[in-house]
Formats: structure tokens, sequence, C-alpha cells
């Protein structure tokens, strides 16, 4: 920041307030949240993290409308079937509007396996705001539009899985479904975080030392084992919803400590701040130094801890789904779709089934990238590094 | 640093003596009993009618039907004194037994994983930080984003696909079949080493990231210091100037996390032992836990994590010993 | 060209045989990503055996880059000037120009810590904080003192024991041998108990007695110059009286020529034999510092003499130099302290640049006020 150093002393009056002073003055009267985004935007990569987040959580909320079939809408004439990617041209010629071949049905005669088999001549013309299942937007609006499908037949992006499912619109759903288990137990975690580790860092002594020790537990027990014992306590009559919402509890129970301890070694070393003194020798109590003064004194390093956690938190549902201690089908997550990957003959014969992992892995990039950015851009001594 | 260790390791039978509360409780979480699951297991598709007598039976049998603390003392005790985690009900022998040899392949593949991690990270960190805006600094950065992102799993699932699309072989199990089932002989040592390749890998993955990242930046902290221009104005020639001053400081942050990598590798290895089929105690944790056979689970449970209290306990000793500063605040 | 020709002036035949160190018209500048900025901008001085050069200046005016460039201490993204002259006593008695040698070369490699010592203003972070005060020491001695070289305090002088350590290649000094030379240095620079010392951290030693440990360092291998950079500004001003005086002392004992940086004109009138005043990177003005701070005729040293309390005029107002040293990246145009100066000839000192002049007496200054 040589900007902040540079000499506003301008004895010259001659001189014409220059454009750069100009610059300066915004900088200095900025607030702090100014500043941030001032240094976020300019970290470009977190910028490209923060648009796919959006996109996904876009994809997440509306799902039923950008989906073109239902999570468990079957399409008995294409199982297995790999991805069809909407073309332009063929051997019959070009078409301005985008299309995929149609499917035509055998049974293999030796076999006896129902295969898809691409018939090159027929044209599926893909339409957008086409009508299709029936659903209910965020259980309020009723409708049968959906943003893309074909004029006949139906249209796999993704391809489709054993029982015919497709694929890509599995996979909307399921960006929904994990992203939302990331948020609320993250939101779980925080509120405990902010309540325990707030009081420990202010009132120190006991509370402080307990918290300590718990934190010192939750330190040493592997994780995911964890978690998976505490999900394996789900009684199997529960239903999805509840074990949804089991899931994102564990999540922020278990969770909390981390970010509680980060709550508080930011409060400790914020307290012995003389302006926190000062606050408090003018007779602030308690209750508004935390929330007046020393709150927002690291409100942007919360954020970026809340970003980070974000995650281990979207892993760890992969993870647990994945096994088969989670959510389970019908539900769908990443974990859950992934499940269908697991075996090796799978991987063999219907590689587009991993399609999902790529939205786990953009995810968790996207949510680490945008954390990284966040960090520098909130720390408003960061100098820019590497 | 007699006083030290002692110090240290009273923290550590403190923290076990709590996770030990804790594991329990989960033992005890899973609705029914026991007795319940045995029964059901033993008796269902036998034809015999069970009543809520007999279950009352079995518990009694089993010492179930007194209260959970005494339970958890006695459990307790058991392993304390005769190192006994208590009856599998699956398997319907003893924990111990269940356990076995996993406990030791275990160690293994954690070993063959620490050692991997360290050697990759702390010498290409070292090297990325000297060289700055090279291109191992850059592919530092990208490497260390990818093992963030890419789950241990899905990269075991991705090597599972590439060796059995281009090798037309399986990379899982930690034996060749033909010596699953021998006793241990020299080839078999050399077998297991060698199957130990693939899951050390999967599993150094997002360690080796994080602390290629954690390295690298302590190492730049360090290179920036006063004392290492200081070490250079005595006209120490650069590569002893590094090695001795700034890298030696880089390990320390590697020192200190130790357990915390140790919790990593544990907590992603039931998963990436489930992809690659490997027989030890994360994948049979897994399967315990879905046959609710929660004194197995336990009993995993707590050796995982006295393994991560003692590697704590090491790197907090290696530590006071690397840096002398420690052992001033320690105590 | 005036500046080499000033330059000339001084170096008369007496004083460029006691010169240690000569440097000339050293221009020193760093590739940024705002472009070339250049922080040391044509400064010549002497350090002189046997006596204290005190380069004074704010933060920024280059003190320490000009002197980094003498060891070669620089960032990587430094650039010195080809056309800059570094002579230097590398230990034969005469001097040879150091600039164009590369920064990691052996020649300057054995002049670090060999012939120019240096030591820092934070003397807790100059050391190594996981090697012992002892470790830190020998390993300064086993580097540059060979077993053919007096123990300290002989009669010969210490120019004649590195020339004859040079000409003899002699094996390294056993560890053994540079540690007894690490507690003996310890000793020398007033540590009590030094064998005990010795085996201690930097942390368990106070900031005085760290100060005391790196001269120790600095030292232990007879330096012909010894490069303090600001090494009292962190310690307490009981503290500090002790270190200048032990300096003082250790110099009259070796003999060695001391370039003392510091941005205190009171610290300066203390130590120094005589004095450069920087300010953005030049040298403004030059000359024994009794005589320069009597009477000084620039107006920045005017400046920063003003800003010094003094005992006999205590009623008076200190008066700081107003505002801030412009950045390097925004040098003004003509003399570089005219947007600071209270005698700015408007029209003249914002277009040209003056160049140093001569005003006898070993002074030189570069204003217009004083053609």
């Amino acid at each position: 920041m040589t900007d902040a150093t540079a000499t506003v002393m301008d004895t010259g009056a001659e001189t014409a307030p220059k454009a750069s002073d100009q610059r300066k003055l915004q900088y200095y009267t900025a607030s702090q949240w100014q500043l941030v985004w001032w240094r976020f935007r300019r970290h470009k990569m977190a910028m490209v993290g923060a648009g796919i987040l959006i996109l996904f959580a876009v994809f997440g909320i509306f799902a039923d409308f950008i989906a073109p079939y239902g999570p468990s809408t079957r399409d008995r004439s294409y199982l297995m079937g790999p991805p069809q990617i909407p073309m332009f041209w063929d051997r019959n010629g070009f078409s301005v509007q985008p299309f995929v071949h149609g499917i035509e049905t055998t049974r293999d005669p030796v076999t006896l396996r129902a295969v898809a088999t691409v018939d090159p001549n027929e044209r599926r013309y893909v339409q957008f705001f086409t009508t299709g299942d029936k659903y209910k937007l965020f259980g309020l609006i009723e409708s049968r539009i959906h943003l893309f499908g074909v004029d006949k037949g139906k249209i796999h992006l993704f391809g489709t899985d054993e029982l015919g499912r497709d694929l890509f619109s599995r996979t909307l759903f399921a960006t929904g479904t994990s992203l939302s288990i990331g948020v609320l137990g993250v939101l779980v975690a925080f509120v405990l975080a902010l309540i325990v580790g707030g009081i420990a860092g202010y009132m120190g002594g006991w509370i402080d030392y307990a918290i300590q020790r718990v934190t010192e537990i939750v330190r040493v027990v592997p994780v995911i084992p964890l978690y998976m014992g505490l999900a394996a306590a789900f009684p199997r009559e529960w239903s999805n919803i509840q074990v949804y919402f089991a899931m994102t509890m564990i999540f922020g129970l278990v969770g909390w400590p981390t970010l509680a301890r980060r709550v508080r070694s930011h409060l400790l070393a914020q307290r012995g701040e003389d302006y926190v003194l000062a606050a408090e020798l003018s007779g602030a109590s308690a209750g508004r130094v935390i929330t007046k003064h020393l709150l927002p004194s690291f409100t942007s390093y919360i954020i970026v801890d809340l970003v980070i956690s974000f995650p281990y938190m979207i892993l760890s549902e992969t993870a647990l789904s994945f096994i088969g201690l989670g959510l389970r089908p019908p539900s769908v997550s990443w974990g859950i779709l992934l499940q269908d990957a697991q075996n090796i003959r799978a991987i063999e014969q219907a590689p587009w089934l991993f399609l999902p992992a790529a939205f786990v892995v953009l995810a968790v990039l996207a949510f680490t990238i945008l954390g990284d950015g966040l960090r520098d851009a909130a720390d408003p001594y960061s100098v820019k590094k590497s | 640093m007699l006083r030290f260790a002692l110090h240290r390791l009273f923290g550590m039978a403190v923290t076990m003596f709590c996770v030990s509360i804790m594991v329990f409780t989960i033992m005890e979480l899973p609705p029914g009993d026991y007795a319940d699951r045995y029964a059901f297991r033993k008796f269902s598709g036998t034809g015999v009618n069970i009543t809520e007598s007999d279950i009352q039976n079995i518990r009694v049998q089993f010492g179930l039907d007194r209260p959970a603390p005494e339970r958890y003392f006695d459990w307790v005790w058991r392993i304390v004194t005769d190192f006994d985690f208590g009856q599998s009900f699956a398997f319907e022998t003893s924990v111990n037994d269940v356990v076995g040899e996993r406990l030791w392949l275990t160690l293994a593949i954690l070993y063959a994983t620490l050692i991997l991690t360290y050697l990759l990270a702390i010498p290409i960190a070292i090297y990325a930080a000297v060289r700055r805006h090279s291109a191992v600094d850059y592919g530092l950065t990208v490497v260390s984003y990818l093992g963030l992102a890419l789950p241990n799993f899905l990269l075991a699932l991705i090597l599972l696909y590439i060796s059995v699309s281009t090798f037309g072989s399986s990379v899982g199990g930690l034996f060749s079949p033909e010596l699953e089932k021998a006793p241990w002989s020299w080839e078999k040592f050399v077998d297991l080493l060698q199957h130990l390749i693939v899951p050390a890998i999967v599993l150094a993955w997002s360690a080796t990231a994080l602390q290629l990242q954690t390295v690298r930046a302590t190492m730049l902290d360090e290179l920036n210091k006063l004392s290492v221009t200081a070490a250079r104005a005595r006209g120490l020639p650069e590569w002893k100037v590094l090695l001795k001053y700034p890298a030696r400081l880089a390990v320390n942050p590697v020192v200190s996390t130790v357990g915390f990598d140790v919790n990593r590798i544990f907590s992603e290895l039931p998963i990436v032992a489930l992809v690659l089929s490997l027989p030890e105690l994360g994948e049979l944790l897994i399967q315990s836990y879905l046959d609710l056979d929660m004194y197995v689970a336990g009993a995993i449970l707590m050796m995982l994590t006295f393994f991560i209290v003692v590697m704590n306990f090491v790197s907090d000793v290696a530590l006071a010993y690397l840096d002398p500063r420690i052992k001033l605040e320690g105590g | 060209m005036d500046m080499e020709a000033s330059v000339g002036v001084t170096s008369t035949a007496a004083t460029e045989a006691s010169s240690v160190l000569d440097i000339r018209n050293l221009k020193v500048s760093f590739r940024t990503d705002e472009g070339i900025v250049t922080a040391v901008d044509g400064v010549s001085f002497q350090a002189r055996k046997g006596r204290t050069l005190g380069l004074v200046g704010e933060s920024g005016s280059g003190k320490s880059v000009s002197t980094r460039a003498v060891t070669k201490l620089l960032p990587k993204n430094a650039i010195i000037d080809p056309g800059s002259a570094i002579r230097l006593d590398t230990g034969n008695g005469s001097l040879t120009d150091v600039a164009p040698l590369p920064a990691n070369s052996r020649e300057i490699r054995n002049i670090r810590g060999g012939a120019v010592a240096m030591i820092f203003q934070e003397p807790m972070a100059s050391f190594s904080p996981v090697y012992t005060i002892g470790n830190q020491i020998a390993e300064a001695v086993r580097l540059h003192r060979r077993a053919a070289l007096s123990p300290l305090g002989a009669t010969e002088t210490v120019g004649d024991q590195i020339a004859e350590s040079l000409r003899a290649q002699n094996a390294k000094l056993t560890k053994q041998e540079a540690w007894e030379i690490a507690i003996e240095m310890l000793h020398k620079v007033g540590i009590s108990n030094a064998n005990l010392r010795v085996d201690q951290y930097p942390h368990e030693l106070s900031g005085g007695m760290r100060q005391r440990a790196m001269i120790a360092t600095a030292l232990s291998t007879h330096p012909k110059l010894l490069i303090a950079d600001e090494p009292t500004t962190a310690l307490d001003v009981t503290i500090q009286a002790q270190i200048l005086e032990l300096m003082g002392q250790l110099q009259a004992d070796l003999g060695m020529s001391i370039i003392f940086i510091t941005h205190d004109m009171g610290v300066i009138a203390q130590v120094a034999h005589d004095v450069a005043v920087m300010y953005l990177g030049v040298i403004v003005e030059r000359g024994p510092t009794r005589a320069l701070i009597e009477d000084p005729k620039h107006p920045y040293t005017e400046g920063l003499l003003q800003a010094i309390p003094r005992m006999d005029v205590l009623s008076r107002r200190l008066t700081p130099v107003p505002g801030d040293i412009p950045s390097p990246l925004e040098r003004p145009a003509g003399c570089p302290f005219q947007t600071r100066c209270p005698k700015r000839i408007p029209g003249r000192c914002d277009r040209e640049t003056p160049q140093e002049i001569g005003l006898g007496g070993g002074r030189f200054v570069s204003c217009f006020l004083h053609e």
C-alpha cells in the first residue's frame, strides 16, 4: 500500500488536485466493507469461484424447473445410456436448432438385455420451455414448464443410470440437497460457535477451560468415523426428511468446536486491545462491548472461516451417503449418485456415472478459492502475496 | 524435558478418558440393544419363537441389565487391564479376534502414508518457496487446490478406473491373492509394500496438499526473517543458509501437525478402504456400523483415537526438542 | 560528472590510504510491478580506518540500501547501476571494486562477515531462535578465521592478521577452537559468565545482551568495516548508551571502521566522526560531525537538528520537518527535498537538480542556496 504512505502535504498550492488524489480520498473515506469488496474484486479466481457457487445455488433452488425430468422419472427405453450431446449437424445436414439422435431399444438376442442403439436418422430437436412432468416450485407454485426438453422422446445430457433415470436431472436435485446440508450444517455450527466461543473468549475462566477440553476431544477423534457412528444410530424407520435434518445437526454439533476455537482466539486477541479497555472504562456493558466493538472487529474473519468450513461439510455428506450411512434413496445427493459409481463394473461400463463427482470437485474448489480470496480481501493490512 | 513429557502424558490420559465416554455413548446410541440384535440375528428365520423374557435372559447373561455407568466402567476396566474390547456379535467371537491382524495393517498404511506425505511435501514446498513464481511454485498451487477439492475416495475410484481400463487389473487389496492366507514371509512382506503404494498415494493426497501450503507459507515467512539476512551477512553459502535457518524452522509446523495428519488419514481411511477393498480397521468399522456391531465399532474408534493421541504426544515432545522456546512455556 | 569531480577533491593521498570503503556514484534501483524504482541515486562517501561514519536520514532515504550494496545483501529485484563503484579493502590493504561481483560469488561471500560485518536493528530477530548464541558465533568464526590467525589481543594489528590469514590458506578451525573464540568474544563485549551464556538461546538473553552478542558475532572475524544498521534503535536509552560506549571502545581496540546508520541526530553527535545526511536516495550534506552540527548548511539538516531536544534550551519548542518523505515512486522533479523545503526557490528547485558543492574543510552540500 504505497498510496497509504504517500504524502498528502503538497505545499505547491498551484498544482491542482490530481485524479490520483481523488482516488486516495475515496480510499481513505471508504467503509470497511467497501474496502473488502474492492480488494475482493481484484481477485479474479475468487470471483470465478463465487460465480460457480451462485450458479450451483441457482441449479439447486430451481432444480424442478431447470431439470427436464424429476429425480425418479425413468426412461425405460434408455437404460445405462451414455450422455447425449446436442449437436447442430450430422450426416443428414446442418440444423439451426440443436438436436440429439433418437433411440431405438432392442433386446440382445443372447443375453436378452435391453440395449439402446442410436438411430442416426431420427432427430429430436431441443426446445425451450417445454411441458413435462408436473412439479411444485418451492412447494408452492405448480407448473409443468421445464427450461428445456426435446420434441419427442427424452434427452439425457449426462446419460442415464441402470434404472433409466436422467443423470443430469438427478445431479441438479442432488446439488440442491448437498449444498443445503452444507449451509444448514454450517449455520448450526456457527450459531453454537458464536454463543459458546463468544462466552469462552470473553469470560475466560472455567467455561473457557471446559470448552477447550471439548474442542480437544473433537480434535483427536477422526471426524468421518465419528459422523458415521452418529449416523449409524439413525433409526431405520426415519423418513428421509428426518435423516436430512439429523445429518445437518450432527455436522453442526461436531463442527462447532473448531469454529468456536477460532471465535475464541479472535476474541482473546482483540480483548486485550486498548479500544476495548476504553469502551469498558466509559461504562459499556459486556454485551455492548461484544456486539458493538469486538464482533465487528472480526466479522470478516468469521465469514472467511465459515466459507472455509463449507467444503468439509459437503465432503462429509458425500462420504457418508456414499457408503450408505447418510441419506438414503430415493433422496438424491452427490454422495448417493456416486454410490452407483462405487463398483468397478459400473465405472467400466458407464463412466458417465462419475459426472456428479465433477460437481463435488467444482463446489469444493470454488469454496476454497472463494475463501482464499475473501481472506486476502478481509485483511485490511494484507499486502498482495504470491 | 521429563517433566514436560509427564505433563503431556497426563493430559493424554485425561483426553482418552473423555474420549472413552464419548465412544461408549455412541455405542449406546442405536435403538435397541445388543440383546435384541443378538436374538434377532441368532434366531430369526429358525422358526424359534422368541419372547420378551428370552431376550431379558440374554440381557442378564451379557450383563446388559445393569445401568449404563456400571457397564461403562466394566468396559473400560477390561480394556485397560486385559486389553479386552468385548464381544462381536456379528462374528460371534471376541472383538480382539475380529480386529486381529487388521490393526497392524492399518498402522502399515498409516506410516506408509505419513512417510510419503512428508517426503513429497517438505522438499517440494521448500523448493517452491525459495524459487517463488517458478513453474514448481505455480504447480504446487494447482496441486494443493486439487488436493483439497478432489476427495480421496474419488481419487481411489479414478485410480481403480485407470487400472482396470488400461492395465486390466485391479489395484485393490493389500496382498496378492495367492499370498493372502499365507504365513508371514519375506515374500509376503515385499508384496505388502507393493500393495501399500496405491493406498498411500490416495491417502497422502490431501495431507500432502495441506502440508505443501503450510510449509511453503512458513518457509516464505522465515526467508524474510532478519536472522536469515544476518546469516548471509556472516558469509554462509546460500544453500547452507537456507537449510540451517529457514528450512529448519519450516519443518516445525509439520512436526506440530502430525497428529492432525493422522486424524485426517484415519478419517478418510474407511471410505478409501471400502473402495480399494483394504483389509484394515476402517473397512471393518463401516461394516460394523452397518451391522450395528457396536463393540467392534467402539473398539476401532478407541484404537484410532488412541493412535492420534499418541502421535500428538510424539509431536509435542519432538517439537519441544526442535524448538527451544517451547520448553520454557510448557513447564 | 560533477559528482565524480567533487569526490576527486576529497580523495587526497592521505585519505585514500586510510579508506576502507570508497563508494562513488552508487545507484541502486528495484524492478517492481510499478516499474523501476530508484532507491539510491548517485551516492558517494568514504569510510576510513578507525573512524565512524554516520549515515542519517528518515526511513526510505536509502541509507540501508546503500550500505547493503557493499555486501550485495539486496533483494533479488535490485539492480546496481554499472556506473557505480564500490571500492573496498578486502583484506590486502588496497581497494578493489566489488560492484561488478555477482551476489552469489565466493568473493562476496568471503567479504560478508570477513572484511565487512553487519549488525542490525532487532537484536532478537538477528539471531535464529533455534540455535544457541555460541553456535551462531562459532559459525562465523569457522567461516572466516583460519588456524594460523593469532588469537585476539595479540600485538599484531588486525589488518596484518587478516592479511596473514588470507595468505596462509590454512585448515578451518575445529569446532572446539571456534567455540573458545566465541566465549572469548562474548567476554570481550562485556557479557558476564560468557562460558555459560554461550550455551544459551537468544530468548534467554535480555535485549541489551543480545545486541552485545550480535556485536560479538560481527567482530569475531576481525572485520575491517562494521556496518551497524540502527543497532540501538530498539533498545532502552540507558542500554543504548552502554552499547554505544562499547562500540567506541572496541573500535579503539581493533581499529576498524564503522558505518553507523541511524535516524537519530543525537546518537550521531555522540558516535560519528563524519556524517552524511541522506534524503530520498541522495546525500544532501556531508562533512565532519562537529562542524556539520554546529553550522548545518542544508535546510533538511537544519530541520533534523531542530527536531532533537536539547538540554540547554528546554523552553524552545521542537520543530519537526513538515510533511512526509515522498514515495520513491513519486520522486519530485528538481531537488528531492523541494516539496518540504521552507527555503525553496520557486522556479529553480523544482526544475533543476542541485549538484554537490565543496565548502572546504571536508564539507559538501547539495543545495542552490550555497552556490
